[in-house]
This record gives C-alpha cells, structure tokens and sequence, in this order.
C-alpha cells in the first residue's frame, strides 16, 4: 500500500482571499481538509480595554473601527446600548434616519462581500461593479456623516445635525437604480454553472450545528433559522417597517449568497419605506452634556451585516463606563469554520470564507 | 544548388523565423495591453492611460521593467532547472508557430518566391499537438525546481490539466483532418476551399470541444486554477521574476495566439472569406479595405472619448468616417478607378481578423466567467468533452462513409 | 471634568419590551433552590446569578426545557472587580431562537478558582471561553484548548483586569531611536519628484523583552 502522509499548509496571515489577518493552519489529506485551526488575533488593539478610559461619547469613533465595512451599525448598536441605560428615546426623525444609514450600510456591506467574494473564484467584473454602487453609498455617507468608511455617524439620543437638504433625494435616486445593477450581478453569477457548481453543496452547515456553535446573521439564516435581531428583539424604528427575512433551505454557500442578495432586496424595501415616512422635527433628543449613566448594566444586540453585535455595557454611574464588552459575529461564525470545512476541497476554503463574511477587525477587536 | 533555390529554400525561412522570433515579443506586449483595455472597458474603469498616450508605451515600460527586474533564485532551489524551466516553455510555443500558415498562395519579393508560412509540413497537426504537450514539461520542471509547496501544487495541478485536455483537443482536430484528408494545415484551409464552406459548420461539436480545451489548455479563466491568485498565490510561477517570469509570460500568450490560430485554420477557413466559392461575395477578399479603415476609425473615436467622456458617440462617428472612406477605396477598386486588391493582403486581413476575435474571446471569458475548482475542470475535460469528441469522431466518419467514402 | 449645573433626571425609562422571562426564572429557582443566589427581571436583559458549582446544571436546564429553550449562546465574559472578595464575574448571555427571549447567567468567582467549562452544553463557548482566559486569566476546567487566543501566544499577563495598565507593561514596549533620512516628495500628476530634505525618523531597533 502507498503511504500518504498529512500536509500541513499555512494560509495567511497576508494572503489575497482571507478578507483580513486571517491565519489557517490546514491539515490536508492530499486535496481534502482533514482538520483546519483559525487563528486570530493579529487584529487585537484592546478596544474593550480602551473603552474603560474613555466617555461613552469617546467610544463611538472605537465601534466604527471594530467593524469597519459596517460602521454604521456598530454606531448604532452602542448609541442603542447607552440609550438604554440611561432611558433615552431619540425622536422619530432620528430613528427614521438611523434605519435609513443602517440600511444603506447593510448594502454597502453586503456590496463589499459580493465583489471581494466574486473575485476570489474568479469573476473579476462583478467586483469592480459592486464598488461602483459601494461609491455611491459611500458617497452619501460622506455627504451625511462627515466619512466614507469609520463614519462616526451618531451621537447619543440622536443625531448632530439632520441630514443635508438634498441627502434625501439622493438616497431616492439611488435606489431607483439600485435594482437594475442588481440584475447586473445575477446575470453573471446566479445562474452561471460554474458558479454555481463552485457554491453548491460547498461548505454545509446545519441548522444544529449553525445554532450550537453561535452563528448568527445570514450564514444561521442560510441554515435554515430564522434568527433576525431586527425581527426578534427589535429595536430602534424597525417595529414599524415590513420587510422578510430571507431564509436559506441547505445551508452551503450558495444559500448564503442567495440570502444576501435578498437582504439587498429588503433592505431597498425598508428605505422606501422609511423615506416615504420621514417625519419631520428635532434629531436629537435632550441628553445632558456629560453623559453619565446610572448605575445598571444592558446587553443591546443589533443585526450587523455581519450577525448579531451584541454590546454588553456596565455602567457605575461615572463618565466611563465600567466595562463593555462588544459580542462579535465574527468571532462567532468563524468558529464554525472548522465544521462547515472538514472534508472540503482546499479551493473551497476560499469559497467558504467569503461566503461566511468575516472582518478580522470585528473578530479581533 | 542554384542560389535561387538556396535562397528560397534556406535563407528565407531563416529570415522569416527571424521575423517571427522577434516581432512575437512585441506583439505579445501589445496583446497584454489591448487585454488590460478591453477587461478595463468590460469593468466600467479606464484601463491603462499613463504611460504614453493612453498607455501605448505601457508595454516598453513592463518590458523594461522585466528586464531589469533582481534575478531571484529561491534558497535551495534546483538552479540548474529553475533556470531551464521557462526556456523549455518559450520554444515549443515558439516551435508551434513554424506550421502556422497566413495566406495559402506564395507571393514575390525582390524576384524571390517568399511563402506565407515558414514551413508546411505534411503532418502539421501532429507536429502542432506533439510540440504543445512538450510545453508542459516546463511548467512541471518550473514548479518543481522552485522549492516550494504551493508552486509544487500549482505545477502538477496545471500538468495534470493540461495532460488531461489534450485528448479532447487531438480527438476534435481528428474530424477536421477526416473532412479535409491531410493534416497539413495549408491543405486543410485549401479543402475548406474546395468544400466551399468553413469546417466549423459541418464540425460544430468538434469545434467547440477545441476550443473549450485550448482555454483549458492555456490555462486561462475559467481553467486558471492553478495560477489563481486568490488560491496559491501564482501557482508554478510564484517564486519567478524579471526575465523568467516574462518567459513563462511569453510562453502562455504564444500558446494563446498559436491555439486561436489554429481554430481559425482548421473551422474557420484561415485566410479565407466567409463563402470563399461564391463567386458574387468576392469583394470581400477586398474587405480589408473596407474594415480596416472602419475599425481605425472606432477605435481612434473610442480613444478621444475615453480622453473626453461622452459616450459612445465618437466610436460611431469615428466608425463611421472610417467606413466611408473605406467604402470609397472599395467602390474605386470595383469601378476600375483603382486596384485595392491584393489576395495575400486580403488573405492576411482575414486571417489576422479571425485570430482577433478569438483573442477577443479569451479576454471576454475572462472577463465574465468565475473559475472552475479542480475536481469539476478535471470532470468537464474526462467526463464531458472527451466523450463528446470521440462521439464527434465517430459521427464524422459515419457521415463520410454514408457519403460515398473517402474526403469530402 | 467638573459640572457647572446638575444634570437634568434622566428621563422615565422606556417600557420593557416584553422579555421578561419570569419561566426561566421560577424554573431555574424551582431545579436549583437555594443556589439561584439573585435575580433581577427588571434588567435588559433579565440577570440570574448562580452559584458556581450549580451552572453548568442552571445552564443545561435552560438548554433542554422545552419551555426554555435557550439554545443560542451569544457570549461568554467576565468582569474584574478587584474591590470584592470574590472578584471575578463570569456572565453568559443565552438566547432562545424559538422563544426569543434574551437571559444573563452570572456567577462568581475567587482568584485562582477554576470555572467549570460551558463547552459541552454549546460548542460556541469554545472561543469565548478562550478569549475570557487569555484576558482575564480564568481558567476553565474540561475545556478541549485552553489557549490564548487574541494574545500572542507567548504573552505574560492578562490585559483586561483591571491593574493591568492601558499602556501595557514597559518591558513589552518596542524601542525607538531617532535617524535621520531623506524626505522626497513625490507629485502623483506630473510623475516627478521635488525637493529634498531632512526629517526625523525613527526606526525601531527592537522589542524591549527578550
């Protein structure tokens, strides 16, 4: 009998498809992962240490750097969070906008993913399409919050100022050209055989599995769960919008690419919505000049393009909170990993990471 | 021997293999950057415009680079074969373009018979496939020689492709040489002649297992696993620079040109025009000067709109102009104004345009198509198209015996 | 910073959302007795504290209920309370996909006492697990992989407790010396380079630890 011998493979920290400092340690049994091991890390910069020395108002710039495809929704799980402790109700207006900018943010996000994960099995154009729509996001972000990528974009109990006089407008026109590029996308990949021979049936994960190992957002929605926290434990303006969860049947990448491209969907729904809606009056609810919470602790969860960001918030009263931790989804999802990869090809590793998302400064803080 | 026929046996071929050796490079550099423009163009971005005005000396500039690139050799490399290994790429793709005939009738220069090919072998095809499979070769040996897991990876996984696709590649050719009744590619394009229509009609089916496996063949999307940057970094060639990487570079576009090439001799009648016995549609063998002009004239306007902005207008426009004035130089030449005609011009033309489009298509598909993983590549190659081919070949020789027997 | 007025009183706090999960309470209150050390329902999300040694059975219970069904851990923490006897909290927020209703499990711990691994009743714990020992210290008993995660592997000291400085210990900073280089400045349209001069830079000539 021939002997075969285990190959142990390093991938990353720096290679061009782990979407960040990722490193894995493979162990291949010719072509096939007979056990894979993340490791992470290289992204650590202590924010949840850093929090501790800083005002709750200090920290927001930090949540736009944990994730920072999605810093939006980071700013608005911590603006949530704190609000919470201390019983502040931003105005309807802000709420409104807030859902408009996280939405908007959730396509940018999603944007992202599908060109970098297009890319890493080879369809090029797709990437560079994305980012053309990802610039005109980015743009209205800019026009808004002051910064296309770590945008800072809230204050507690609302905004700093209300929107520019045209940003609304422009947010309509986009979407009114946001679906044909869409099409655009799924006519290169949704039904392309290769594509879809690269995704199908690549990288399972059961709903078991999915809920066991604490996956969250669309890979556990991809699985079969509908696990929404917008629908769950809604918070900030969400209860008065109509939007789906898309569901996934099987679990493999291909679901979760088609779970994404849905939320798209939803996501053009909500704005619509919400800016058919706007109310009108003040973005900021009266919050003291010094923040200082009372005494109490929160666990506030919003949905992140990524998964559920949870922010686990103590507060002894002081300026500075006590100690946040900040629940990441991709630490969570990338520790299914391993399972969704044991038995795999090594080319579908790639297909497998992009289609869980990961951002390493999420993972890593 | 008389001079004359030394000359015309000897001296010309050498000069043109001199031509050959040296114009291929250039050629290949600008192959490289109408490939950077066209993809720039499918990806809604400019592509190279800085260098030279809108980035034709874009090629001088990578050209220079590679050669003044460090020569790196990785530690504990084979030198010797590390070295070796992109040589022994360049000259079987070199080797190829000997049999690669442009026009079919010789043509005089300075009182010398001058032929548009450097040599017709009577066993063109065979000479063709066993030179392509010895390119492998350097691939294996550059993977091996580098000394390094990932481009020991890249180098079988590509071997193994290759090995793979040239069945399907040789079984598609049989049907063509069946229909034609020799494997000189000159005699081939001579029997599409005869037969009055291009060989990709009859052999759909053969056509497009060849061409499938040639993409498969050059390692091109969507077959380039094995240099995916996003996998194993570049494959055989990682750990390559400056001057063996641009032979490596060389090597794959030479074998592009050479395979696009050899589509257009065996399905779609090399030099010939469409219909080449419809005696009513010989204008066309002027149609260089119609479409040369024409194509000139979009791709200026195309460039002044890149410079502008504003649409396609200028590509009409400048399409236009070019049209007209080619319709002129035929209309002159069909009146008896002027001639215009030249066949082995035309042929050339034709031939050169044929060739184009199937460049074009390699930079369409990678433009558009995703990668196939492994398995599924060495799937489609075993499971699909060599079956397809064999079943080609069998209906092919069914239609001829059906026929009466013997070359059509 | 000192205040120049009084803050205004906070405003009433927003109405529940309807979370409260007083099942989990009462059933965990009626399996364990006396070792539900304290509850709070008011809080957001609802606070159970255990005693050490009763969670991974508090934790199973809330898993297999079918009234329960907390099967979604969100994330595993810890905070440091040096002033207290027993300084260590670890906390656990579940999640029931099916009830959705949000729980917070806590328990306490001393210096040095180990907490017994969650990892068999969810998987996910794992990592969580992990990262409250790489940055806490505390170690967990039965856990399959019990290393540092976010740390570099050879990291003496855990970063989250509260004496470990911000700045991190001086022995594991980078040393710095000043030299002197060139500066050029590159202008990117016109592809040329312009002026020269002197600025002060640094290089690192190495890490302060061995």
């Amino acid at each position: 009998m021939l002997r075969t011998e285990e190959m142990e493979i390093n991938m990353g920290p720096q290679h061009p498809s782990t979407h960040g400092v990722l490193r894995l340690i493979l162990h291949l049994d010719g072509e096939t992962i007979a056990g894979m091991r993340p490791v992470i890390g290289y992204l650590h910069r202590g924010v949840e240490k850093l929090a501790e020395h800083r005002t709750y108002a200090m920290i927001e710039p930090l949540t736009d750097r944990l994730d920072y495809v999605a810093a939006v929704s980071e700013n608005l799980g911590w603006c949530g969070a704190v609000e919470r402790l201390m019983g502040v109700t931003p105005p309807p207006r802000a709420e409104y906008l807030r859902v408009v900018l996280a939405e908007l943010q959730r396509i940018a996000s999603h944007l992202l993913w599908l060109g970098t994960h297009a890319l890493d099995l080879g369809a090029m154009s797709v990437f560079f399409y994305t980012f053309r729509e990802r610039e005109m996001i980015l743009d209205l972000f800019e026009a808004f919050c002051g910064a296309r990528l770590t945008t800072n974009s809230m204050r507690i109990g609302g905004f700093l100022e209300d929107a520019p006089r045209d940003w609304l407008e422009r947010v309509r026109h986009f979407l009114k050209i946001f679906p044909g590029r869409m099409k655009e996308y799924e006519d290169l990949l949704t039904k392309n055989r290769i594509f879809v021979g690269r995704t199908k049936d690549v990288g399972l994960l059961s709903a078991a599995d999915a809920i066991a190992l604490g996956v969250s957002g669309p890979p556990l929605r991809a699985s079969g769960v509908s696990y929404d926290v917008r629908k769950a434990t809604p918070y900030s303006a969400y209860p008065e919008f109509e939007f789906d969860i898309p569901v996934g049947k099987n679990g493999d990448t291909y679901d979760r690419y088609l779970v994404r491209m849905e939320e798209l969907r939803q996501s053009c729904r909500i704005i619509g919505q919400a800016l058919d809606r706007m109310p009108d009056g003040e973005v900021k609810a009266k919050v003291p000049k010094y923040i200082k919470p009372p005494p109490g602790e929160v666990y506030h969860a919003v949905e992140s393009p990524r998964g559920e960001q949870g922010f686990y918030v103590i507060s002894e009263g002081g300026e500075m909170p006590y100690r946040v931790r900040f629940r990441a989804p991709s630490f969570g999802n990338l520790q299914a990993l391993e399972t969704m990869c044991r038995g795999q090809l090594v080319a579908d590793v790639v297909a497998v990471i992009g289609s869980i998302d990961i951002v390493l400064g999420d993972c890593d803080r | 021997m008389e001079p004359r026929a030394l000359v015309e046996q000897a001296v010309i071929p050498c000069l043109q293999v001199i031509l050959v050796v040296l114009l291929i490079p250039l050629v290949i550099a600008y192959l490289q950057l109408v490939e950077r423009k066209v993809l720039g163009f499918m990806q809604a971005r400019l592509a190279p415009r800085r260098v030279g005005w809108h980035g034709l000396l874009q090629p001088i500039a990578d050209a220079v680079k590679l050669l003044i690139k460090e020569d790196t050799i990785p530690a504990r490399a084979d030198r010797f074969l590390f070295t070796l290994a992109p040589i022994v790429s360049v000259v079987p793709a070199l080797l190829a373009l000997a049999v690669i005939p442009i026009g079919g009738v010789p043509f005089t220069l300075f009182g010398y018979e001058v032929r548009p090919y450097i040599a017709d072998l009577d066993i063109g095809v065979l000479f063709l496939l066993a030179v392509g499979s010895l390119g492998i070769y350097g691939i294996l040996l550059g993977g091996w020689a580098s000394n390094s897991k990932y481009s020991l990876l890249g180098a079988l996984r590509s071997g193994a492709q290759m090995i793979s696709y040239e069945i399907p590649l040789g079984f598609a050719l049989i049907g063509v040489m069946m229909l034609a009744g020799t494997a000189s590619l000159v005699g081939i394009v001579e029997a599409q002649k005869a037969a009055g229509w291009w060989y990709v009609a009859p052999q759909i089916l053969g056509f497009f297992c060849y061409f499938v496996s040639a993409v498969a063949e050059t390692n091109r999307i969507p077959f380039d696993l094995p240099e995916a940057e996003a996998e194993l970094v570049a494959g055989f060639h990682t750990e390559y620079s400056g001057m063996k990487f641009a032979f490596f570079f060389l090597a794959e576009y030479t074998n592009m040109i050479v395979v696009s090439a050899l589509v257009t001799v065996a399905f779609f009648g090399g030099w010939l025009r469409p219909f080449p016995n419809v005696r009513a549609l010989d204008w066309l063998e002027n149609g260089w000067v119609l479409l040369v002009p024409l194509a000139l004239g979009a791709f200026f306007g195309w460039m002044v709109d890149q410079r502008v902005g504003g649409g396609m207008r200028f590509l009409f426009v400048g399409g236009l102009l070019g049209g007209l004035i080619g319709f002129g130089i035929g209309a002159a030449d069909l009146f008896g104004v002027a001639t215009a005609s030249a066949p082995q011009l035309a042929g050339a033309f034709w031939f050169g345009l044929k060739v184009s489009f199937f460049l074009f298509a390699y930079i369409w598909f990678r433009g558009t198509y995703p990668r196939y993983r492994y398995d599924q590549l060495m799937d489609l190659g075993w499971k699909w198209l060599l079956p397809m081919s064999i079943a080609n070949v069998l209906l092919t020789g069914l239609v001829l015996l059906l026929r009466g027997g013997g070359a059509s | 910073m000192a205040e120049e007025t009084a803050p205004p009183p906070p405003a009433a706090a927003p109405p529940a959302p309807a979370i409260a999960p007083p099942a989990a309470i009462a059933a965990l209150e009626a399996a364990l007795g006396d070792r539900v050390l304290e509850t709070k329902p008011q809080a957001f999300p609802p606070i159970v504290r255990l005693a050490p040694g009763a969670v991974i059975e508090g934790l199973t219970l809330l898993r297999d209920r079918p009234e329960l069904r907390f099967d979604f851990l969100s994330s595993v923490t810890a905070v440091h309370w040096p002033k207290r006897e027993r300084p260590f909290d670890v906390v656990y927020h579940l999640y029931s996909t099916t009830r959705r209703q949000r729980l917070a499990v806590k328990i306490d711990l001393a210096e040095g006492e180990e907490a017994p691994t969650a990892t068999g009743v969810w998987p996910a714990a794992n990592w969580h697990e992990r990262e409250v020992f790489d940055l806490f210290g505390i170690r967990f008993a039965g856990h399959p992989d019990l290393t540092r995660i976010l740390m570099p592997d050879d990291w003496e000291g855990h970063p989250l407790r509260k004496e470990y400085p911000l700045e991190g210990h001086p022995r594991d900073h980078l040393q710095y010396r000043e030299v002197g280089t060139a500066e050029h400045v590159y202008n990117y349209d016109k592809a040329t380079i312009r002026g020269f001069g002197w600025k002060k830079e640094v290089e690192k000539t190495g890490v302060g630890r061995g």
